[in-house]
């Protein structure tokens, strides 16, 4: 138990050096660095114009106030921050890491390689935009409907916010780890990282089958519909469960998954 | 005491050949002949604590791929090996914090950031305390002649420069057994000198293990009282340097170059 939470304790120490040399090599960089920021406001403006639109036009989707698709809307930013921030260029760069035989070196460090290969990077350019604007945008829907929730729905939109993160790493690290069995993926990362975008909109603009496929079969809409249903108190107790049995589950296979990947791993260059 | 041991170690790779041309690739889509490379092919050595041993062989005659067995990069096919009293290819904690692996091909350094990013970064991965760190980069910056060097961006180092820096990284931890692949590859000789000096030293002071590859016979000769010559996956020769049989007018090259073909007479 003790050397478990020593090795916890070493493991963000090293993230805390990831982030920094992160932050310290993207700023290397200058003109790629804002370039990034302003890149990503205009994705950043799109997903604001849904939000508007709606707003025009008084849409009503599946039942869903303009200002709770705001909402959603806003949470859907926030939820991309993270998984931009923290995890996109992971893992999108695991194929070529795999590929070009970058994984032996981290194989022989004695710290998780998992936790290596999948956090080593932090990017801080595509999130910037999108936290402030997550922000301010949840804000004033929050604020426009006087939304009185309480402590409970509260917390379970944060975890589940947290908790939908770490689902769409599982869910995304899974096509990633393929490449220790056919090396070339690419074709099969592009489709399943689309998927991404299922969460733009809420999943009660799908139909009933649809919306079943999507959170029981190939878990999507979990990730940022669940901590809003939360807030609202749409979720029943049993998708409630779902929302926190299925992240754990899912990331303990994909633990499970990766051992069995890194086992398969031949190297390359020599 | 034999810190090394490895036993009929085996490691064969699947891989399919292709023809030339489109109409080859088209049938590759459809079915692939799998053959077998047999990487290195039931090789049995031991080495002693504290020695250095040279490793030599032609492109392909699995010396890498043995050393990454022995580093647990890659699992074997067949066979024992132990490295400090470790089965590598179990990637135990306690395995990975005594032994170091430096390849001339590939880098551990932060290429966008000064060197001593990386050897902080290695020092919170191997648990090094501040003292000890800060006693080791001062000792080794300067044994290797690159202190000024410290803060400048790796990407915008020389070659030679480039892999002083590499070892330091390795050995922020002082390993007890290092594993070094090609470490002098490419580099100028005033460079190859200063890291065979340093690679010498380190050996003498730490009474470090060193398992060195080098295609660089100067490397060998000066380092190595023992060489392992191996050829298409066996070994040609365990032995002194000085045991190999040749005449005065043979060079040491020569003289390899000859154990190489027996080798292959004997497989044919």
């Amino acid at each position: 138990m003790k050397a478990t939470f020593k090795e916890i304790i070493k493991h963000l120490r090293v993230y805390r050096l990831f982030a920094k040399n992160s932050l310290m090599q993207q700023l290397e960089y200058r003109a790629n660095f804002i370039i990034g920021i302003i890149t990503e406001c205009t994705w950043l403006c799109t997903k604001l114009l849904y939000a508007f639109i709606v707003h025009r036009t008084d849409s009503h989707v599946g039942g869903l106030t303009p200002d709770q698709v705001t909402l959603f809307v806003g949470t859907f930013i926030i939820l991309t921050a993270i998984y931009t921030g923290i995890f996109m260029n992971n893992l999108g760069s695991i194929p070529w890491r795999v590929r070009q035989g970058e994984l032996d070196l981290m194989l022989v460090k004695p710290i998780s390689t998992q936790f290596h290969l999948t956090m080593r990077e932090v990017e801080y350019a595509i999130p910037i935009p999108n936290i402030i604007g997550g922000i301010i945008t949840i804000a004033v829907s929050w604020s426009r409907m006087g939304l009185q929730a309480g402590f409970v729905n509260i917390t379970a939109y944060i975890y589940l916010i947290i908790s939908g993160a770490a689902l769409a790493y599982s869910f995304f690290l899974i096509p990633c780890l393929l490449t220790f069995w056919i090396v070339k993926i690419r074709a099969l990362v592009e489709i399943v990282y689309n998927l991404w975008d299922f969460n733009s909109m809420p999943m009660q603009i799908y139909g009933k089958f649809m919306q079943r496929l999507g959170i029981f079969l190939v878990p999507v809409f979990v990730i940022a519909n669940f901590p809003v249903m939360a807030l609202f108190e749409n979720l029943s107790p049993l998708l409630l469960a779902w929302g926190v049995v299925v992240p754990l589950l899912l990331f303990f296979s994909v633990r499970k998954l990766f051992n069995i990947a890194i086992k398969r791993y031949s190297s390359a260059g020599g | 005491m034999q810190i090394i041991k490895v036993e009929n170690l085996k490691k064969h790779y699947d891989y399919y050949q292709k023809d030339q041309g489109l109409k080859n690739s088209l049938k590759n889509v459809i079915k692939r002949k799998k053959l077998v490379k047999e990487a290195v092919n039931e090789i049995s050595f031991n080495v002693e604590a504290g020695e250095i041993v040279g490793f030599i062989g032609p492109n392909g005659a699995g010396k890498t791929t043995t050393l990454k067995v022995l580093s647990g990069i890659l699992f074997p096919t067949s066979g024992i090996a132990t490295v400090g009293g470790f089965t590598p290819w179990e990637r135990k904690k306690a395995f990975k914090m005594g032994f170091s692996i430096v390849m001339g091909q590939k880098t551990q350094l932060n290429w966008d950031l000064p060197a001593v990013e990386s050897f902080n970064l290695n020092k919170c991965i191997y648990e090094v305390d501040d003292a000890q760190y800060r006693k080791t980069v001062e000792e080794l910056t300067e044994l290797l002649e690159v202190k000024p060097l410290l803060k400048t961006q790796v990407r915008r180092l020389s070659l030679g420069e480039r892999m002083k820096m590499e070892l330091i990284a390795a050995l922020i931890h002082e390993p007890k057994i290092i594993f070094l692949d090609e470490p002098t590859i490419g580099l100028d000789f005033v460079s190859q000198k200063i890291i065979r000096d340093f690679i010498r030293r380190y050996n003498e002071e730490t009474g470090a293990t060193i398992l060195l590859t080098s295609h660089y016979m100067n490397d060998i000769e000066s380092l190595c009282k023992r060489a392992i010559i191996i050829n298409e996956g066996h070994i040609a020769f365990d032995g002194n340097l000085a045991d190999i049989e040749r005449d005065e007018n043979t060079t040491i090259e020569e003289a390899i170059t000859k154990l190489y073909e027996n080798k292959e007479a004997k497989a044919e």
